[in-house]
């Protein structure tokens, strides 16, 4: 034959673009017609009519050959519906398990924030980590306008501080969160308003006329969206503002301490700024936009220069003090919400996988069901290649299939998720069926359908015609069957185990963590914040005779044990200031003797209220008068930092520049930390500083009170009193202490529950799947099994059998499972509280557990083979 | 096997299918052959390409049209061992009843007057 020129190798290539049997069908004779036009017409008029043929023809050969096989399978699943319904709906609920996990991680980490160029947002902090405080304090406003004056990195910097605001615009008096913002947070979140007009820097000046921005929820649901709005005034806190825009939804708090959507602020004001601030305090959320091409790194770089050079001419307020600076996709989530999310993430995706792995051995068996009509389809021409793509087909069509049902599912499932996820968890309204979940949901399913496909493919085509026709079908089942199966056992088998342990680990963790002691007494107490408006209670006197009027009237219910307040309730939302305390024997010389203390303005007989144990010295008391020395209590941590020595009573230590007498030690309370929820459960409890409210007046309190009678019963009562002395004031939302502590634990709690629910599913389909594998081999051995029983076997030696063959390849799986959890153990021991990651009687119970499910598994298919009938398995065939 | 139907369940027929069963209706051909004849017979205004020469083939062989010859039944002086396709009876039935609608059509064209020339 003359040697192939170039053209002709070229269009043996392009032939590829047909079906592949199309081209190993006809390719050769497609070949030699382009020879002989080529020698007949001249190469360049014939390539042009060849380039405009592939073009046209290939993908409508492909088409008509998909057609063609789409068609062929649904006839074959026609045959088998049980099968191909145990199969879709195992697929429809795993693929709808993932996609809906999906779209929680995608709808809260990964989607970008609704701003322009979000990429360029950051959230700063001030960062105490020199001094053991943390990177993620607030920011303080003298140091914040320092950032203004001299940080190149920014485009605009930002802070901002919640505020309650009551509202009387429509009957009853509203209590509405909102912020106190600096104008350059519309530069910061380039939104610009629906209606009227930004917030100006001259709106912050403390001389300026009160204005007021509306969000669009407030906007919407008290004004109906009237854009006439703009110009009228509001009345907040009994100051009369100018309403003078609204702002998109999209226009909030955006970073670490964002409490979900029930969260958002309703309404923004200026942030008006008192230069006469201690430097010290931290009161302040800061936002900023970086420059273009300015990186975070570059950022962080320039702030901690910057920082370093404030902490040498403001030694007093800013000793190791630096700044950090953090994406606010990344602060807005304690970061082990990201590895929870992640890891059910995983989790659910392996369940996917046993959940798959048990479709491919449905699907093997029924392939070696069909080994005959494969053989003859073999035997009649058809090539190799066009079988296994024409199972394959059948494989993944039925995957798509399911995978739409699956979508379903995930509609369904992705609500459910919705309402369980706690509202501490930000962005849960992103959460939706987009289109980018939709591409993972379809993608998941295409590589599952090929995943499952793919063995029997594989198989057919290198079946053996001969053995396939000779043995009744059953021959067919090579040592090479046996392993994949086998495989799959053992797979199984190990992702369920590391599935089990992270499951028990974690629920551990939840037990212990819920009965860790928490300082305090909640049981029986309720809790209230109630605010006093300026306008009506004008000084620190008028405030002090609210507050005691009001204790006063609710300690004389009759279901009411004892009443307290304070500035905000552990666990529960409210202004958290950090001060530095420093011991005053000591002030300005010894560092030493310097801390960081939340501080909290408490009420006489607080203390009782809470339940929290007073150690030595007395309580604040009706001695305690605004005019009588300054007097502090401090909590037991805050004793050991500042006087390691004892004898802590009767010393003077120093906050906001005056001194205060130590009068008392209190015991330690989880839930009061800096942050705006004040931490969680795990979080160990900081250093509190205690001040009298006689002595610190303060315009928003946290009511502690403790009954014996449930929250409907006492409502109305605490109610009327409120009304009784301020008609004006909004009426106080009662919550129950507990409600916010289990809060707190809520999203640890919606981790174990969805790591339980995953692990005991994947458990359940591992023992399907042992199952499924065991009775298929069981019947493989039939014959081997009746000559056993036939030669005099028991029914003990061949339950023994069938469950050693079982347990060996479980074990085996759980070795390696066990393995996997092992290597897991960084990820998952973030999440843990109390309870090692590699705990020892953990894994230890969790291969017994294993074990345990595989012997079930095995038992019926082990009893099964014990009623072998020899006589019958000797004629089998 | 292929499914034989009606014949009439095939029409009607594509053009290409059309010319092909007639390409092998006097004779066994191949493929080049077939493509040929087509030419040949059209003056060169249908020149079959390789993909829809062999698409069809391939179609009209599941169909059972045509049916491709074994070595033994190959013309002996073909030394390139070219495939050679046969047209079926039903083959051959699809094609009269697609040449028996062709011309009930161009005799209703005719009467409506729009074939010019002898009539």
């Amino acid at each position: 034959m003359a040697r192939s020129t170039i053209g002709e190798r070229v269009y043996r290539r392009l032939l590829r673009l047909y079906p592949r049997d199309f081209s190993e069908d006809y390719g050769e004779e497609m070949t030699r017609l382009y020879r002989d036009r080529v020698r007949g017409e001249g190469a360049t008029s014939v390539w042009l009519a060849l380039l405009a043929d592939l073009a046209r023809t290939a993908p409508s050969e492909q088409i008509s050959t998909l057609v063609q096989d789409v068609r062929h399978a649904w006839r074959t699943w026609r045959r088998t519906p049980v099968l191909a319904l145990a199969a879709m709906l195992t697929l429809a609920l795993g693929v709808g398990a993932n996609t809906a996990v999906f779209s929680v991680v995608y709808g809260v980490l990964l989607k970008p924030l609704p701003y322009p160029d979000a990429d360029r947002l950051v959230e700063v902090f001030e960062d105490n980590s020199r001094a053991g405080g943390g990177p993620f304090f607030r920011v303080s406003l003298l140091n914040y306008l320092s950032w203004v004056e001299r940080a190149r990195s920014f485009e605009a910097v930002a802070v901002f501080s919640g505020r309650d605001f009551t509202l009387t615009e429509h009957g009853d008096p509203e209590r509405i969160v909102g912020s106190a913002v600096t104008a350059s947070l519309f530069k910061v979140l380039g939104l610009a308003p629906i209606v009227g007009r930004p917030l100006a820097r001259e709106d912050e000046d403390p001389g300026a006329a009160p204005v007021a921005v509306l969000a669009e929820s407030l906007w919407a649901r008290a004004f109906g969206r009237d854009p006439a709005v703009v110009g009228r005034p509001i009345m907040l806190n009994g100051v009369r503002h100018q309403i003078i825009g609204v702002v998109p939804a999209a226009f909030r708090e955006i970073g670490r301490t964002q409490i979900g959507s029930a969260g958002a602020g309703q309404i923004f004001v200026p942030l008006t700024m008192n230069l006469a601030e201690d430097r010290g305090n931290h009161t302040l959320r800061a936002v900023g936009r970086l420059r273009e091409r300015v990186s975070l790194d570059q950022a962080r770089d320039e702030m901690r220069r910057l920082a370093a050079v404030m902490e040498g001419e403001f030694p007093a307020t800013n000793r190791n003090w630096s700044v950090w600076i953090e994406r606010p996709q990344h602060s807005m989530f304690d970061p082990r919400v990201r590895v929870s999310l992640l890891l059910l993430l995983g989790a659910v995706g392996v369940v996917l996988l046993i959940a798959c792995a048990n479709v491919a051995n449905l699907v093997l068996a029924r392939a070696t069901g069909r080994q005959r009509e494969l053989a003859v389809r073999a035997a009649l021409g058809a090539r190799p290649a066009r079988l296994a793509r024409q199972l394959l087909t059948e494989n993944v069509s039925l995957a798509l299939v399911s995978g739409i049902c699956g979508l379903a599912v995930a509609g369904v499932s992705m609500q459910a998720l919705r309402t369980l996820i706690p509202a501490t968890i930000p962005r849960v309204e992103e959460i939706r069926l987009d289109g980018t979940v939709l591409v993972f949901g379809l993608f998941i399913t295409t590589v599952c359908g090929v995943f499952f496909g793919m063995a029997p493919a594989m198989r057919s085509a290198r079946a053996n015609l001969l053995t396939a026709l000779t043995q009744n079908g059953k021959g067919a089942i090579g040592p090479s069957h046996h392993r994949w199966r086998h495989g799959l056992v053992v797979a199984q088998t190990g992702l369920a185990t590391t599935l089990v342990v992270m499951a028990a680990l974690l629920l551990q963790s939840l037990v212990r963590l819920q009965h860790v002691p928490l300082g305090f007494e909640p049981g029986g107490v309720l809790t209230a914040r109630v605010s006093t408006p300026q306008v009506k209670f004008p000084d620190a006197a008028a405030r002090l005779g609210f507050q005691r009027t009001l204790l006063g009237s609710l300690e004389t219910l009759p279901s009411v044990r004892s009443v307290g307040s304070m500035t905000s309730a552990p666990f529960a939302p409210g202004v958290r200031r950090t001060a530095t305390v420093h011991d005053r024997a000591t002030t300005g010389r010894s560092a030493d003797a310097r801390a960081s203390a939340l501080q909290q303005i408490v009420s006489p007989g607080l203390f009782r209220a809470l339940g929290v144990r007073l150690l030595t010295g007395r309580d604040f008391s009706a001695q305690d008068q605004p005019g009588s020395p300054l007097v502090a209590i401090v909590s037991e941590s805050l004793a050991r930092s500042l006087w390691p020595n004892g004898d802590v009573v009767g010393r003077a230590l120093e906050l906001d520049g005056r001194s205060h007498e130590v009068v008392g030690i209190v015991g330690d309370t989880r839930g009061s930390d800096g942050t705006a929820r004040g931490g969680g459960l795990d979080r160990d409890p900081q250093p509190v500083l205690y001040v009298s409210s006689a002595q610190v007046p303060q315009g928003t309190l946290a009511l502690v009170i403790r009954t014996d009678a449930a929250l409907p019963a006492i409502l109305p009562a605490v109610r009327a009193a409120v009304r009784d002395i301020e008609p004006t004031l909004p009426v106080p939302e009662l919550r129950p202490l507990d409600e916010w502590i289990a809060e707190s634990v809520a999203q640890p709690r919606l981790t174990t529950t969805l790591a339980a629910v995953f692990a005991g599913a994947a458990l359940f389909l591992t023992m399907v799947g042992i199952f499924g594998v065991i009775s298929c081999a069981v019947g493989q051995r039939t014959q081997e099994i009746g000559v056993r029983i036939a030669l005099g076997a028991g029914r003990a030696s061949v339950i023994g059998l069938v469950l050693r063959s079982g347990l060996t390849w479980a074990g085996g799986g759980i070795a390696i499972g066990l393995v996997g959890a092992w290597s897991m153990n960084r990820a998952i021991g973030s999440l843990l509280f109390n309870v090692s990651a590699t705990d020892p009687f953990t894994f230890a119970g969790t291969a017994f557990a294993l074990t345990g499910v595989a012997a079930l598994a095995c038992a019926l298919p082990a009893i099964r083979a014990t009623r072998i009938d020899p006589v019958n398995a000797l004629r089998g065939d | 096997m292929p499914p034989q139907t009606n014949p009439d369940d095939y029409l009607p027929l594509a053009v290409a299918t059309f010319h092909i069963l007639v390409a092998v209706a006097d004779q066994d051909r191949h493929g080049y052959a077939i493509m040929q004849d087509v030419a040949t017979r059209t003056n060169g205004a249908l020149k079959l390409s390789p993909g829809t020469l062999y698409g069809s083939i391939r179609r009209m062989l599941d169909e059972g049209l045509i049916v491709e010859l074994s070595d033994r039944q190959r013309p002996d002086e073909d030394d390139e061992r070219r495939r050679y396709y046969r047209i079926t009876a039903f083959g051959r039935s699809v094609a009269q009843a697609e040449a028996a609608r062709l011309a009930t059509l161009l005799r209703q064209a005719k009467a409506a007057g729009l074939v010019p020339g002898r009539a």
